[in-house]
């Protein structure tokens, strides 16, 4: 190997870190599990040939006894974990499980709650509760939440303590030099080593009982001392110093200005509209410091009147880490919520679950086979004011696109307006057909209910 | 060496020696993970560790048993994913040692090819982009190019030489040369 062969591996190694996100992985539990097995009955570190004569039997008596706890516990109808609450035991209900729908025997509350072995849920109602694991995770869960604990250092060979925030909010205070401590969510990890914390989630109710989409979901995170790190899907986030506030949130695209430097977001269970722009990095602008690169070119793929999921930081306002388009879950649907704004062919709901969306009048294809929104349903878009509660059954392609529209104010006309399909002429009331000439030139704020540019569609699909 | 002192010693080295197993020539993630975990379970069993006080010594003396073993898992295996021996593992780490480390952790090396990174024009960036980012094959890349395989193998080549310049140049340029 001479120098410039060396040389090409090693940059190319780089760029696959640094580019590809392949970065080293932590390979410490792997390698102790491996170094030290008597500590850990899962204890496999690469896999090894196994000795069926000698595990045969073994594994035989275990599927037996396996077999007998099963039964056992369906017989029993016994939860899989127990279940610690801070209310009256009448009231006490499996996690997520529907509402409407109880149980048919609830399950026992241990008289002791601590130590939390792994598996115990914990839920609060009206009251906080306070938690110890480990001896150095002191842990407060908020009112109206749900906390799983999944293991706890030094029990199992557990080498972190580490729990699931199912819902509500959690306030941490670890110890240093303990051991480690993770928070799963939905959304994302967050891990912590010798800090203090908060993390809160918000879900929606139907998300909540398991039957909903699980569109809305917002992650809130404080950081009081230390350092803390969330491993999401859509990217990590290293909360410390100056940036203690951040997380993952999920709402509406309402606005973003053609040079992809700010987004304006109507975030789910909060009112009001959120402008966010991306971070500064560099330095000084005459040492080449400018905002986030990386941020705006996340910022040019989203496009307004889509639902996005924000991974954002607050560095002397909210700033834009990533930003993505969160399509539906199921390609058709219904939403019931109060129209809170209406555009050109769009409609805009706030659900019942606190969820902002836009739908849009279908496409149809109109004289000389140009498409165009549907008459029928933007004569009953013109009927809707704001407020009025609606019910909208949808289908997905590039957008939410109106199948039907029902509820008030859509029986009669309103405010006197004549229903505009009794004239002969349509223009007042059809959606103009943008040509070419009408596009937003660059640096011009997009209007309300703008497709996407072709360019725009190209980047995202 | 107690669990504790293990636990330290694999935090303190295994980014370095997974990067180390990636230039060497580890075909794959999976492969270079392997060779990490087999390092540190080798060292485990070692008497012959260097004291924890002398962090480049346990440095390169993991490295050392990473070559090994990366010689091993060249020839168990039929096709070798690159021509290595003895000799050409020694250069390999002579540069690593003497260019990329500089007697710390790379991290200067690192930060210099950020910065090239960001300066690089729109069509190298853009091969990179494919081929690091979203992890096409060549043949997909040259296609994207309209190029032979040939031809988008050389041209990675070049603009990989042109980023190794860069960072020379970054480097010396900090280091006041």
């Amino acid at each position: 190997m001479n120098r410039d062969e060396a040389r090409d591996r090693l940059v190319d190694t780089l760029l696959r870190e640094a580019w590809g996100g392949e970065e080293p992985p932590d390979l410490s539990a792997r390698v102790l599990r491996c170094a030290f097995p008597e500590q850990s009955f899962f204890a496999r570190g690469k896999s090894k040939r196994v000795d069926w004569r000698l595990w045969g039997p073994a594994f035989a008596a275990a599927a037996l006894m396996g077999v007998v706890v099963g039964l056992w516990l369906v017989l029993a109808n016994r939860p899989d974990a127990p279940i610690v609450e801070d209310h009256p035991p009448e009231k006490k209900t499996l996690a997520r499980q529907p509402q409407d729908n109880p149980p048919v025997r609830q399950p026992e509350v241990p008289e002791v709650e601590e130590p939390f072995r792994p598996g115990t849920i914990v839920q609060t109602h009206g009251e906080p509760k306070k938690i110890e694991l480990a001896g150095y995770c002191a842990l407060e869960l908020k009112p109206h939440s749900t906390l799983k604990i999944e293991q706890a250092k030094g029990t199992g060979g557990a080498e972190t303590t580490q729990v699931t925030l199912q819902a509500g909010g959690l306030e941490s205070s670890i110890t240093p030099g303990q051991g480690g401590f993770a928070v799963r969510t939905e959304l994302g990890a967050v891990s912590v080593l010798g800090t203090r914390f908060m993390v809160k989630l918000a879900r929606t109710e139907g998300d909540r009982r398991g039957e909903g989409e699980g569109q809305g979901h917002r992650l809130e995170i404080k950081v009081a001392e230390g350092k803390v790190k969330l491993d999401a899907p859509m990217g990590d986030l290293v909360l410390s110093g100056e940036q203690k506030e951040g997380g993952v949130f999920t709402g509406l695209l309402v606005g973003k200005d053609r040079e992809y430097k700010n987004i304006e977001v109507k975030a789910d269970y909060d009112d009001g509209v959120l402008k966010l722009g991306p971070r500064w990095t560099g330095g000084m602008p005459d040492a080449g410091g400018g905002p986030d690169k990386s941020a705006m070119e996340r910022i040019a793929k989203v496009y307004p009147n889509h639902r996005v999921r924000v991974l954002w930081v607050r560095d002397e306002g909210p700033r834009v880490v990533n930003v993505e388009l969160l399509p539906p879950e199921a390609k058709e649907g219904t939403d019931e919520g109060r129209v809170t704004f209406i555009g050109d062919a769009i409609v805009e709901l706030r659900t019942v679950d606190g969820i902002w969306d836009r739908y849009a009048a279908r496409q149809i294809k109109g004289d000389g086979g140009r498409w165009r929104p549907d008459p029928d349903t933007m004569h009953q878009i013109a009927r809707l004011k704001k407020g009025d509660r609606v019910r909208v059954r949808w289908k997905y392609g590039e957008r939410k696109q109106i199948v039907r529209i029902e509820g008030e104010g859509l029986d009669a006309p309103r405010d006197g307006k004549a229903d505009p399909r009794e004239g002969a002429d349509r223009k007042d009331w059809q959606l103009p057909n943008r040509t070419e000439g009408d596009r937003p030139r660059d640096g011009d704020k997009p209007r309300e209910g703008d497709r996407p540019t072709a360019h725009e569609k190209k980047e995202q699909f | 060496m107690s669990r504790d002192e293990l636990e330290a010693l694999v935090l303190a080295h295994q980014a370095e020696l997974y990067r180390y197993v990636r230039y060497l020539g580890a075909a794959d993630a999976t492969a270079a993970e392997d060779l990490v975990q087999d390092t540190f379970l080798a060292a485990f069993k070692s008497e012959n560790a260097p004291a924890a006080a002398e962090p480049e010594r346990r440095a390169a003396w993991l490295r050392g048993i990473a070559r090994n073993l990366f010689l091993q898992y060249c020839r168990s295996r039929r096709t070798s994913p690159v021509q290595v021996d003895t000799q050409a593992l020694e250069a390999g780490e002579r540069f690593w040692a003497e260019d990329f480390l500089r007697g710390s952790d790379g991290f200067e090396y690192i930060e210099a090819l950020r910065g090239c990174m960001e300066r690089l024009e729109e069509k190298p960036r853009r091969a990179l982009d494919l081929f690091y980012k979203q992890k096409l094959s060549r043949t997909d890349v040259a296609a994207a190019f309209q190029m032979t395989e040939n031809g988008i193998k050389s041209f990675l080549q070049r603009v990989r030489a042109a980023l190794g310049d860069c960072i020379e140049r970054r480097v010396k340029t900090e280091q006041g040369g």
